[in-house]
């Protein structure tokens, strides 16, 4: 299965779905008008590799520091469809990088791990290390 | 329908000139590129905390979309029909102000949801953008219906004011307020 490679804009994070790697990335500003645009090749990717990988493991490294309403309801879309690789026996592992000092940022990574259902690991940097 | 522009009260609106920015016309993907640049530049928003920047650019892209998503077709759509307005209170604070045109028939239920809203603490509203949260995906629904309000409420740093001025045809102009602490 190809890598999902999307580069960032002022408005959208850099998508970098590395199945060389099986290292998933999102980083930067989430925040477009039209998120479920944005998002939807990332949803039907994650919906294909979820119901085909042959990996035992993934780690989604989410580098996020601003995300809009549209693009949290996006998120979660596709999210929702990744996990659906663990009914396959995969192990996802999802890191949520927020700035040490970003409470909310760290509040939403909290809230979109209830609504899925799926513990997520928490990790404080300084922005500028993200 | 007369334009903004024509309107008294929305013109009142527009007279105080304490604004540090403002924006009249359509709200458009362009718009908020720009929005998000001035922020992002802005010398005197550098010298901010990153997570107090983000606040501030949260709400005021929340309020944009907000506008972009729910202004329905006006008869003479060469009239502006949305307006923002960026006020610096203090070096620690800064005023919102976002309003556009929306169908009469919404506004009851509209306003009951602010109310609904402002009656709220925060931890309430976080519980209120779960469950709403919970409902949209539940319905497939694309839209983030209600979602952006929530938002815009958890970004500011008091209630959210609000003000509906009736114009004719059916219509009427909605504008909200909000203040963002940057420290």
């Amino acid at each position: 299965m190809e890598t999902l490679f999307i580069p960032a804009t002022k408005t959208t994070p850099q998508v970098d779905f590395n199945t060389s790697t099986n290292v998933f990335e999102l980083k930067g500003r989430s925040i477009p008008a039209d998120a479920m645009t944005f998002y939807q090749p990332l949803e039907r990717w994650c919906d294909y590799y979820a119901n085909n990988t042959t990996q035992t493991s993934i780690a989604v490294e989410v580098k996020l520091d601003h995300l809009n309403t549209g693009s949290v309801r996006a998120l979660l879309s596709a999210f929702t469809k990744l996990l659906n690789a663990r009914e396959r026996g995969v192990k996802v592992q999802i890191n949520w990088y927020h700035d040490v000092e970003d409470e909310d940022m760290m509040d939403k990574g909290e809230e979109i791990s209830l609504i899925l259902d799926h513990p997520f690991k928490y990790i404080a940097v300084r922005s500028e290390d993200y | 329908m007369a334009g903004l522009f024509e309107h008294e009260q929305v013109l009142g609106m527009m007279r105080t000139g304490h604004d540090e920015w403002f924006y009249f016309g359509e709200v458009s993907e362009d718009l908020i590129n720009s929005v998000v640049s001035m922020v992002d530049t802005k010398p005197e928003l550098q010298a901010v905390s990153r997570p107090a920047r983000r606040r501030l650019l949260s709400a005021l892209v929340e309020c944009l979309q907000n506008m972009r998503n729910n202004t329905p077709a006006v008869p003479n759509d060469s009239i502006p029909n949305s307006i923002v307005f960026m006020r610096k209170i203090s070096d620690y604070e800064y005023g919102l102000r976002c309003g556009n045109i929306m169908m009469t028939a919404d506004v009851a239920k509209l306003e009951e949801r602010i109310k609904e809203i402002n009656s709220a603490d925060q931890d309430q509203i976080k519980e209120m953008y779960m469950k709403q949260m919970g409902v949209v995906l539940g319905d497939g629904n694309r839209k983030s219906a209600g979602l952006g309000l929530l938002e815009i409420a958890r970004s500011a740093s008091g209630k959210i004011d609000y003000r509906f001025i009736d114009m004719d045809g059916g219509f009427t102009f909605f504008c909200v307020e909000v203040n963002v602490q940057l420290n």
